[in-house]
Formats: C-alpha cells, structure tokens, sequence
C-alpha cells in the first residue's frame, strides 16, 4: 500500500498538517464513495499525526504507542459514524484525548507509580560541559526532557501550534479550549522550556534568570491586539 | 534597535518572531550579544525539539496494527459464528438426552 503524497516539512512547522488532511478528506470522500482500499490509506496518513498527539497526551512513548494505536482502530471502526459536524482532525483529536484521559483515569484508580526514567542530563551537562556550549545531541536529549515534563495541556498547546502548524485559533478549536487558555498555556510551555534551556549556560542563565512569568492577561492581550497569530 | 519588550517577549515568542528578533538586534546600532545568543540557543533548541519528535515514530507500521486488529475480529467472528452454536447445540443436545433419561426411569417406574 502506498501513501498518497508526502507532505514536505515547513521550517518551523513539523508537518503540514492543513497539507495532510486535505488528503485525508479527499481519501473519506473516496471511501464513502466505495473506494475501500481509500480507509487504509487514510489511515496511513492519520497514524504519524495521531501518534504525535498521543505523545503530547501521553506519560512515556511506549504509553504514546499504545494511545495511537487504540485511536487509530477506534478510528478505523467508527470512520462510517464521522458526519462532518466538526473537522475531521478535531474529531481524530476527540478521539485521542479521550483514549489517553482513560488511560490516566486508569492508571490513577490502580495508583501505580509510572516511573519514566529520568537520567539527570541536566547535571551531566554542567559537569561535562562547564563552558555552557552543549552540543546537538545533548541539547535535543534535554529538550525532549523538558518537553516531556511540561504539564499535558501545555504540551498538547505546544506541539500543536509549534511542531504541527496549527493556528492556535485552529488548536483551541481542536482541543476545545477558548483561545485565551490555549495561548495562555502555549506561551507557558514556550516560557517553561526555553527558560531552562537558557539556564544550561551560566551567562545567559544570570541575565535572564529574573524575566516574568508568562500571564493570561499576556494572553489576553495578545489576541486582542491586532498582530496576532491566531489571524494566521 | 532593541525594544524594551524584547528580554520578555523572547520566553514566548514564536520562532517566525524570534527570527525576525534576531535580524533586528543584528543589523541594528544597539546590539546586543547576549540576547543575540539568547535567541540563537532558543531557535536551536526548538529546531532541536521539532528534529526529535519527527524522529520519534510509532512502534508499528500501520498495516501491521491494522492486519492484527483484523486477524482478531476475525477470531472472535469465527467463535461466534462456530464455536458458539456448537456450545448452543451441545447443550440442546445435553438437555434432551437427561430429559430422556429421566422419563424413560419415571415411565419404567
């Protein structure tokens, strides 16, 4: 089975996704009109995507695989109960979040402790590194780990608007938040992530160690104000 | 020129801003070497991030997940389509012969 198109990487976006689901849309229509090798495809297509929100949904990547795989069957099965009332993505992302809600409902009624393991790259930079220049791959190690400890909503907020290349008009939609709250939340994740990472070199870490903390009115005012990145 | 709201809006601006940031504080009068490689840090650890999600793909291919899930359905078809009626029928079949049995001992008796 081959994929209909490959949608090409954006320079900050990590896929298209607006690229994506037209093809994606255009392989429902051909599955509702009898194409059934189009649900495969469509399928193909959706499973990276979904995949993504899980991880940004989800405790460690092995709980990652297990919500896209439960959301790509849910999917499967349910495809012929999509009435078009809201986006075809918004409900893919339902159906994501719901999965992996259950999940985390599950896991607190059995209180067993999810250790993911943390490895401290943290320390290791510093004393490997005392310069502050931390290479390509240290950086990525450390930036996956602050990303995975960013709080589910921040991390769904940023992966959606930052890696996918949502509006975040469009990702408030998709996760059923006002725009507010989800810039609130992506400005918090953003603010979270580069303030540690600025923290890995002593120089810039004293300079910047005393800026603010992100605010809802920041929010606020953000989408109010007439450049605006939710009008993208 | 450095604006004032420049140190803050680098903690939430977005990459197309940080950009834009960066060519400002470089080509201007008032440069500023450490919000410079402030900014340069930050773009790299978001390209750093966006790099390593994109790596990170699901365990299975998605025609391995899907044959599986079929495979399954069509084990549980398979028992209910067979297994089931031949309980179903085995347990008639059980009913009848003690009812026999029992009337063929109350008749005799």
């Amino acid at each position: 089975m081959t994929s209909t198109g490959s949608v090409g990487t954006g320079t900050s976006a990590l896929v298209d996704n607006t690229a994506r689901f037209s093809i994606v849309e255009r392989l429902l229509e051909q599955w509702r009109d009898g194409d059934s090798d189009a649900r495969d495809q469509l399928l193909v297509e959706v499973h990276p995507i979904l995949y993504r929100w899980a991880l940004a949904n989800a405790i460690n990547v092995d709980d990652a695989d297990d919500i896209a795989q439960k959301a790509l069957i849910t999917v499967y099965r349910k495809l012929h109960q999509f009435r078009g009332d809201s986006s075809i993505a918004a409900w893919m992302y339902r159906i994501t979040t719901r999965i992996a809600l259950q999940r985390h409902r599950k896991r607190a009624r059995r209180k067993t402790l999810d250790t993911y393991a943390r490895s401290e790259l943290g320390g290791r930079v510093y004393t490997t590194d005392p310069g502050g220049r931390v290479d390509r791959d240290r950086l990525t190690a450390l930036v996956r780990e602050f990303y995975d400890e960013l709080p589910r909503q921040q991390r769904a907020a940023i992966t959606l608007v930052d890696f996918d290349g949502h509006s975040p008009a469009e990702a408030a939609t998709l996760m059923g938040l006002n725009p507010v709250t989800l810039r609130a939340n992506l400005f918090k994740a953003r603010a979270s992530i580069r303030r540690r990472v600025l923290a890995i070199d002593p120089v810039l870490a004293e300079r910047f160690a005393n800026l603010p903390e992100p605010t809802d009115d920041e929010a606020d005012r953000k989408i109010t104000s007439g450049k605006n990145e939710a009008d993208r | 020129m450095k604006k004032p709201g420049d140190m803050e809006s680098l903690l939430i601006a977005s990459t197309e801003e940080l950009q834009s940031l960066q060519r400002r504080i470089g080509s201007g009068e008032d440069d500023d070497p450490g919000l410079r490689s402030a900014i340069a840090m930050c773009l790299a650890a978001h390209s750093a991030l966006r790099d390593s999600l994109a790596s990170t793909q699901p365990g299975e291919p998605t025609e391995v997940i899907l044959a599986r899930h079929r495979r399954r359905w069509r084990g549980r078809l398979f028992q209910w389509a067979v297994f089931v009626p031949l309980i179903l029928i085995g347990i008639v079949l059980l009913g009848v012969v003690i009812f026999t049995l029992v009337t063929s001992f109350i008749w005799r008796g």
